[in-house]
């Protein structure tokens, strides 16, 4: 399908259009300096231009807090799955983020051949329209070949000067595209500033992994009993950060809460992190990893190593979030690099 | 497709104290049609819900042959095996599973089998001692050694008193500390391995009891001769969803919920932050 | 159930604000009020009476003529809650304890001041087995009913033992630090929901700090942000999280499980 061009009130007439029938998650400003995934109330909160949000779009398909099923208590116990989510549209995600959508995917719905029905509740109902963007300095997208990502779009937005370049991927992507109005032809200039992205973006790209990524998993499992991971735990706090704002993590926890009346509450799940503490204690007091660490060195071998192999690829879509986060300025790839250097 | 986080509901036929602070519930479906489907294996664990206090995991301890309801033998220790010890006959439960895999069966024929147990961790062995027995023509000869704490500690007794006068099965007990009207055995039960008078190259053994306990008998087992594929038990973990994706039960690229509960010696050896 | 829990409300030195968080939760306080009897409640109630099965205990011990009132609360309920910071940790106040008594006296009532009582500020567990801890100063009141609810249920009610960021983030909220003020957040307890960074405050840590706190890494981080160690050390004597006492009293509360381990619904066995 040959590209066609949007002027930014296009763009938001294809969002009010997206709001006609669905909740839409998009990038919004928050604070200072700062960006967050929101809700929108109207197409004119969602910006265009933005380095990376603090939690991101997995939020709309793993909330950070969602029940998996109701309960009743009294007078018999009886369990009843949740509501069918309602559609919803995510606007303006980034490749790599659409990256990470592909392996949440694989994540919850294909891996081990088990299928969350919560995840592919919504994923099911989910529109994506992605974003292209340029990079800043906690980027390594081209190291773990994420930098030209389009797989997960509906639609696919390149701002192009004032304009934007979109291109229809699904046929839900092509519907958006016609509520902008009749379509037209990007100019020459802009063609051309569309087709020289990705170099322009991988060049501007200085954050870079020193190995390929299917090189990790041998590098890492070498270094097992590397000083890295004590003095990078030196550093550490343990808050979970890293592990939030991840769009490729998944590891959640399961508790019952129950409404005042205790006759009915929820199974309800929220982010959990391999980071904190209690994550792998068990009833009676043990903790596996109850050494800091421990806890660091299983984040990187998670990504790098385990869920490399099985998956084929880096659990890591570069983002960069993890350490532009990081309340101890840890950095994923400096990490990664020195265990690299050692090992040479 | 079915929701693999919606629990059956389950009613407790029965509640068998064992000792001071554990006790067996029997657990049968509401549902007839459930127990159709749920045909488990020994080895393998079920979620266990009672709502509001939460859900946690726990092997069942029962014969997987014969019977339409089935046995889960819970310590209280947390708020989950806390709430249950709360409830009586005819109080319900939630139940996902089976869960994970199970015992090697068929593929230990012709064997000598040994079992050695400790504590609560006789428990997950039942349903294989049961099913080894019942299929006891199979096997060259079976064993069973069994030790807990002191004799309060001992669960099962008067099935253990059947076990020790059975034909086909030979059931060695003991004690750590013993105590008034205590005649057997007093020593941990990797004592009761000098017992052991079979060939072990010809023999395969299930431990299963607390980790020290099994640290200790897994290096007896070793030094004796057994083979580190020969040596099979069966791991604990807070298992959160049972299913491989809350990722609380990981040690390396290993789920003890989806590739264990049961592991071979090899396989705990190459398991990242686990001294078997 | 065949009664309903019997609840008295008390105070030590503290300034009842967390009792006020309870008092102004509403509705969902009318619902849990349908399923208890507040039988003692100075702050909302004239009646009151010594026969109560759970106590939520405001405030901090300060004086000796406290222990006996709160042994005497001890005996009397089956479950004992130290309800906000000044009761789990010993609150702002325990600062006072590194200055000279008489002086202090002095400093804040001038000649009057040799007629009070003030001895050394301490938690509630520095006198008696406390049974549940809600942190905070004020507590959140979402925690209150969450660990009513547990009581309720005979559920244990552990305190998160995750930070604040953690909750500033799923917030998303500008890290605070990022913003250009010094911040608590990584190593305080969390369970606040980041209330105070989301009103573009920072986390003065009044919740204390998690189980693992990594305090070498806090003074680096915060230093390399440009504060220096009288700012940092500031931030931290606000709730007093450097004293012993702080340390003793997150150690007690994370391994003493208290009654409410032991037995399903305490309450019931009258």
């Amino acid at each position: 399908m040959a590209p066609s061009a949007l002027s930014a009130a296009d763009v938001r007439s294809v969002l009010a259009r997206a709001m006609e029938s669905t909740a839409v998650l998009a990038p919004v400003r928050r604070g200072r300096s700062s960006f967050a995934f929101q809700w929108i109330a109207d197409p004119a909160e969602a910006v265009f231009s933005y380095p990376r949000t603090i939690l991101p779009p997995k939020q709309a398909l793993l909330p950070p807090r969602e029940d998996l099923f109701v309960f009743q208590r009294a007078p018999e116990p009886a369990v009843r799955p949740p509501a069918a989510p309602d559609p919803i549209t995510l606007f303006g995600v980034h490749p790599c983020d659409l990256a990470a959508i592909g392996q949440l995917d694989w994540a919850m719905q294909e891996r081990h051949g088990i299928c969350d029905p919560n995840y592919a509740a919504r994923r099911a109902h989910t529109t994506i329209i992605g974003l292209e963007c340029l990079p800043d300095e906690y980027c390594f997208c081209p190291s773990v070949g994420t930098a030209h990502t389009r797989a997960g779009a509906d639609l696919f937005l390149t701002p192009v000067g004032e304009e934007f370049v979109a291109e229809a991927l699904t046929e839900k992507g092509e519907a958006l595209l016609a509520s902008a109005g009749e379509k037209r032809a990007p100019s020459a200039e802009a063609r051309d500033t569309w087709e020289h992205w990705a170099e322009d973006k991988e060049s501007r790209v200085s954050r870079r992994l020193k190995a390929q990524p299917k090189e990790l998993p041998d590098l890492l499992e070498a270094e097992y009993e590397s000083e890295v991971w004590e003095a990078t735990a030196a550093r550490c706090y343990s808050c979970g950060t890293c592990t939030s704002v991840c769009p490729t993590c998944f590891c959640f926890d399961v508790e019952d809460v129950v409404e005042v009346g205790l006759a009915s509450g929820a199974r309800r799940r929220q982010y959990d992190s391999c980071q904190f503490l209690e994550f792998a204690s068990v009833a009676g007091g043990h903790n596996f990893r109850g050494e800091r660490p421990d806890r660091v060195r299983h984040r990187w071998f998670r990504k790098f190593v385990h869920l490399n192999r099985e998956y084929g690829d880096a659990f890591c879509v570069g983002c960069g979030r993890c350490t532009k986060f990081c309340t101890a300025d840890i950095g994923l790839v400096e990490v990664l690099n020195s265990i690299v250097e050692a090992s040479e | 497709m079915s929701n693999p986080y919606l629990p059956d509901i389950a009613t407790i036929q029965r509640v068998k104290p064992e000792t001071y602070d554990t006790t067996s519930f029997t657990l049968k479906f509401d549902d007839p049609g459930v127990w159709e489907r749920f045909r488990f294996r020994p080895g393998q664990f079920v979620e266990i819900s009672v709502f509001g206090a939460g859900e946690a995991p726990f092997c069942i301890s029962s014969s997987a042959h014969g019977r339409e309801d089935f046995d889960i033998t819970v310590r209280r220790l947390g708020r989950v095996t806390q709430a249950l010890h709360a409830m009586g006959e005819g109080a319900q439960v939630g139940v996902r599973g089976p869960l994970g895999n199970s015992f090697p069966l068929d593929e230990v024929a012709g064997k000598h089998v040994l079992f050695v147990g400790g504590g609560l961790g006789l428990a997950p062995l039942r349903p294989q001692i049961l099913e080894v027995y019942r299929q006891r023509d199979k096997f060259q000869s079976i064993t069973v050694l069994y030790g807990a704490r002191t004799p309060d500690d001992l669960i099962y007794r008067d099935e253990l008193e059947q076990w020790q006068n059975l034909e086909g099965m030979r059931c060695l007990l003991t004690v750590d500390v013993g105590g008034d009207g205590w005649t057997g055995n007093v020593g941990v039960v990797g004592s009761l391995l000098s017992e052991v008078k079979f060939d072990v190259g010809q023999a395969v053994v299930f431990v299963c009891g607390p980790p020290i306990m099994i640290r200790f008998v897994v290096r007896d087992l070793v030094a004796m001769g057994f083979g580190e594929d020969d040596i099979i038990s069966t791991l604990e973990r807070h298992m959160r969803c049972g299913i491989g994706k809350c990722n609380h039960c990981i040690h390396g690229d290993k789920y003890i919920c989806l590739d264990g509960p049961v592991f071979t010696y090899r396989q705990m050896k190459a398991m990242m932050e686990l001294e078997p | 159930m065949a009664e309903k829990p019997r609840i008295a409300f008390f105070d030590f030195a503290c300034c009842e604000g967390c009792q006020l968080t309870v008092l102004g939760l509403g509705e969902p306080l009318l619902k849990l009020l349908e399923r208890v009897e507040v039988v003692t409640w100075r702050e909302a109630m004239s009646e009151r009476s010594d026969d109560f099965d759970i106590a939520f205990v405001e405030g901090s011990i300060t004086r000796d003529s406290d222990i006996p009132r709160l042994r005497r609360i001890r005996e009397q309920a089956k479950v004992l809650v130290a309800l906000g910071t000044c009761a789990t940790l010993g609150g702002p106040h325990v600062s006072a304890n590194n200055c000279d008594r008489g002086e202090l006296l002095r400093l804040v009532y001038g000649g009057e001041g040799a007629q009070f009582e003030a001895g050394e500020v301490r938690p509630l567990s520095a006198v008696v087995q406390v049974d549940a801890f809600i942190h905070g100063c004020p507590i959140n009141g979402d925690e209150f009913l969450t660990v009513a609810n547990h009581l309720l249920l005979g559920k244990a009610y552990h305190p998160p033992s995750r930070p604040v960021c953690h909750e500033c983030k799923l917030n998303q909220y500008e890290c605070v630090l990022d913003r250009g003020q010094i911040c608590l957040g990584p190593v305080t307890r969390g369970g606040c929901d980041a209330i105070c960074t989301s009103r573009g405050s920072q986390c003065f840590g009044c919740r204390g700090l998690v189980d693992d706190p990594n305090l070498n890494a806090a003074r680096e981080v915060l230093a390399e942000h440009g504060y220096t160690v009288s700012d940092i050390i500031g931030m931290f004597d606000i709730y007093s999280l450097r004293s012993p006492a702080a340390a003793e009293a997150r150690e007690t509360a994370r391994q003493d499980r208290g009654a409410i381990e032991k037995g399903a619904e305490p309450w019931r066995s009258r």
